[in-house]
């Protein structure tokens, strides 16, 4: 709880609404990683940036404890509140402030949602290429303090590769501006600091996106293969080829089946593997360029294989990836979100050891995989009604990340550590390189005030769970008393 | 070949000693610290040797001194590339340096920095330990990015031990266009061609704006076409002026970064990444030229050292406390961060 005289100093901030009401308040809980709720005790919506400033002013005064919350979409509990802290909504700055179509950048509020900003400057020719699949809700402000990514990364990059500049605010109210007016700016990379920093480092309160030219033609073609292996190899040989798609994912027989029966994308139901790949570029060499790919397909012993150039025909093979993640949760009453990004040479030995864990743990999984670039997103089905079967996905969720861990991999590709993976940090850090983090938060926000708690785990909590996993037959934080 | 141990060893006995380490590699990049110090110059150029390399998944992984050329021949022989096309100051150049100094070359509006195809690394902090940051996957959120802060920090956060990059297949057809003009009109080109699909590279040096075009062959004369009259294809070389720096000047080397359609003004000897990289070349700072951009000091020319000083904005500031916290007793070297004193 916040004490009367923390809370009556907010009441007195203009444009900042305040919601004190408990049933609004339970609105507020989670963020998309609902298997941990918290109902903050208190929510600011601040109206204006002057109005945002007095509320961090308040708390950095009080050493009131904030989370900054964009759409709620974030999938690892980046945004799920604290019990003692204050929930700061910034869904409200929700402006695009300039689109420059000479520049070609676009200058927005962080409540813009992803998809806005495409829509916003087609009409001028251009888009915004990275495009988590929740596009149409979650917010730049939260792919900035994310660093998401999409299924266009491997060709376009993640957030931090389409944004040029950032305004933030740190916990006490001041404001930078990084980046700089250019494409180069002096001393220490900051912006690319910010990126994938969770809502620790500071709040991002202006974004300037740096926008593409629509490609003048894109097609997409789809092929289906009789195991997951000969699917994997498909990609090598794309890429090997000299190409570089705009978007290359691939989806597993369950995951195939599930889409299916929910968007009907006309997907091979026989099929063990499923790629999507999509090719853009100039009208005069995008049908050289899907021949090219086609043969390559081919060779790789592709058993079916279809080409949707038109709009409405790509948007459909695409709704069925778009929708991987609600359709695998038509088929089971609950499913875990993994997200550990591997080198691509181990997928047939990583998709083997999570099919073993699968069966060790009786909880089917379906995956989806942005094949390019080697990210992984296995969906573990169960029903949190039961609650060995939670206790049974959390932990094949944990042994997943150890797996991608294995074979050099990391736990997280795009949707970040939050709380979720926050124990799995221990695994992949060692006590060094996670007091490297420590001493860049204390950097930025000495009393710890932004989203403690979160993303970067304290050595007493890795010696914790040290003390419960073993990595490797070594334990990586043993100058570390024990609990 | 491997020298983590004896550069560890080295960096560990300079700390003791308090002595402040300046990593440096090939010493093709120096004048990037021009103020003579007491520092320990720590050379990673006996750090060598390509550690894993797999094409088909766009990812190689080298020792910091492996010298950027053999880096490029291998790449080549796989079809590959370093998209960032850094400068080369010279055949000793090495990826530590590369990263070090965080220089890109004429590609950089198109397809994006140093920073943006460095994966992860391994270095010696300034506690004299060595840690690993990022890794050898392309999308990777775990922790702060400590690797892509290292890029561009000149040795000043840590002495680089490997580096991992992202790469990309070499285009079908890389084509530079030559268009003798004034820097008016160069800029008048620049903006009117940004759009161009296959655009790679915008410059301006000696007298000619050079374009180049990358990408498929079917898609080449459709770019031709948009160039307009007087574009004469000229050799590739050609911008390698631009990327080195190695176009006529004398004084000082100034460099301006600002808004691509900022007005052309005062001496400038080059243009690139379309108008949005200015060179000046001046014994005293352009400062009349710094509308709509910055500008910082760059490579000493003949005469001495102009009146310089580090950044003291609210950024500048935060640069310091993060480097101190990193580095709290100051073992590397710092940021020299040049300004001109206004």
């Amino acid at each position: 709880m916040l004490s009367e005289a923390i809370t009556s100093s907010l009441r007195q901030i203009d444009d900042l609404e305040l919601i004190e009401d408990p049933s609004r308040r339970k609105v507020y809980e989670s963020d998309g990683l609902t298997a941990i709720a918290q109902i903050p005790p208190l929510v600011g919506l601040p109206n204006s940036l002057q109005a945002l400033q007095e509320t961090l002013r308040v708390c950095h005064t009080h050493g009131v404890p904030m989370v900054a919350r964009g759409a709620g979409t974030g999938l690892s509990g980046g945004a799920t509140p604290l019990a003692d802290g204050l929930l700061i909504g910034l869904a409200k700055f929700n402006r695009i402030l300039e689109i420059d179509p000479v520049k070609m950048t676009a200058r927005v509020e962080p409540g813009v949602t992803n998809l806005a900003i495409s829509k916003a400057v087609a009409s001028a020719g251009l888009f915004y290429a990275p495009d988590p699949s929740s596009q149409i809700a979650c917010t730049i402000g939260g792919n900035v303090a994310e660093n998401s990514g999409g299924v266009h990364c491997l060709k376009y990059g993640l957030t931090l590769h389409n944004v040029c500049a950032l305004k933030i605010m740190l916990a006490d109210g001041e404001v930078l501006s990084l980046g700089g007016t250019g494409l180069w700016e002096d001393g220490l990379d900051l912006l690319a600091l910010l990126h994938g920093s969770e809502g620790l480092l500071g709040l991002v309160i202006e974004v300037t996106v740096a926008l593409r030219p629509l490609p003048e033609a894109v097609t997409v073609l789809m092929a289906g293969f009789s195991d997951t292996n000969a699917a994997a190899n498909a990609v090598s040989a794309v890429i090997q080829a000299g190409v570089l798609p705009a978007g290359l994912e691939m989806m597993d027989r369950l995951a195939i089946q599930a889409a299916e029966d929910f968007v009907h994308a006309g997907y091979p139901l026989e099929a063990e593997a499923l790629l999507l790949c999509e090719l853009d570029g100039s009208g005069a060499e995008i049908a050289a360029l899907s021949t090219a790919v086609q043969g390559v397909l081919q060779a790789a012993g592709a058993q079916s294989l279809v080409e949707a150039s038109d709009a409405a025909a790509r948007a459909r093979l695409w709704l069925g990836r778009k929708a991987a993640f609600p359709a695998v949760g038509r088929i089971a009453p609950d499913y875990y979100c993994m997200d550990g990004t591997i080198p691509r040479r181990h997928l047939a030995e990583v998709l083997a050891a999570i099919a073993d864990r699968s069966a060790h743990y009786g909880l089917p999984v379906a995956n989806v995989f942005h094949a390019g670039d080697g990210n992984l997103h296995p969906l573990i089905l169960y029903d949190a009604n039961d609650s060995d079967q939670f206790q049974r996905a959390e932990a094949f969720g944990a042994d997943v990340l150890a797996i991608c861990l294995r074979f050099g991999g990391t736990i997280t590709g795009e949707h970040g550590v939050g709380l979720e993976k926050i124990d799995q940090m221990c695994i992949q850090f060692t006590s060094l390189e996670l007091g490297v983090f420590h001493a860049v938060k204390a950097a930025f926000d000495p009393s710890g005030l932004l989203n403690p708690g979160k993303a970067i785990p304290t050595l007493n909590r890795c010696a914790e769970f040290g003390a419960m996993h073993v990595h490797q037959g070594a334990e990586k934080h043993s100058e570390l008393p024990r609990f | 070949m491997d020298q983590s141990d004896a550069l560890q060893r080295v960096v560990r006995a300079a700390i003791r000693q308090r002595q402040v380490v300046q990593p440096g590699g090939g010493g093709t990049k120096g004048f990037l610290h021009p103020a003579a110090t007491d520092a320990v110059l720590v050379s990673t150029a006996e750090h060598d040797g390509i550690l894993h390399y797999h094409p088909d998944e766009l990812v190689i992984r080298v020792r910091s001194g492996t010298r950027l050329v053999e880096l490029q021949e291998t790449l080549r022989e796989a079809g590959q590339y370093l998209p960032c096309e850094p400068p080369s100051f010279g055949s000793a150049g090495t990826v530590g340096g590369m990263v070090a100094a965080g220089l890109a070359g004429p590609s950089r509006p198109y397809v994006g920095g140093v920073r943006d195809y460095v994966l992860g690394m391994k270095l010696i902090l300034p506690s004299g330990e060595i840690a690993a940051f990022g890794g050898d996957v392309m999308k990777n959120v775990a922790g702060y990015d400590i690797t892509r802060l290292n890029v561009g920090a000149r040795g000043s956060l840590g002495l680089m031990l490997e580096v991992a990059l992202k790469v990309l297949p070499i285009p079908e057809v890389v084509q530079v266009y030559g268009l003798v003009c004034d820097p008016s009109l160069a800029q008048q080109h620049m903006l009117a061609q940004r759009r161009l699909a296959g655009l790679s590279a915008s410059a301006y040096c000696d007298g000619a704006l050079l374009v180049r075009y990358q990408g498929s062959e079917q898609a080449k004369p459709t770019f031709e076409q948009a160039l307009g009259q007087g574009f004469q294809p000229v050799p590739n070389t050609g911008l390698a002026a631009v990327r080195d720096l190695s176009f006529a000047h004398t004084g000082h080397l100034w460099r301006w970064d600002g808004a691509v359609d900022a007005p052309v003004s005062g001496q400038l000897v080059a243009m690139d990444w379309g108008g949005a990289l200015r060179w000046f070349a001046s014994d005293a700072a352009p400062l009349g030229a710094a509308d709509g951009g910055v500008i910082t000091w760059f490579k000493q020319g003949e005469g001495a050292l102009p009146g310089l000083t580090e950044r003291a904005d609210g950024v500048g500031l935060l640069q310091q406390r993060v480097k101190s916290a990193l580095d709290p007793n100051g073992a590397f070297i710092g940021y020299p961060g040049l300004r001109p004193v206004s």
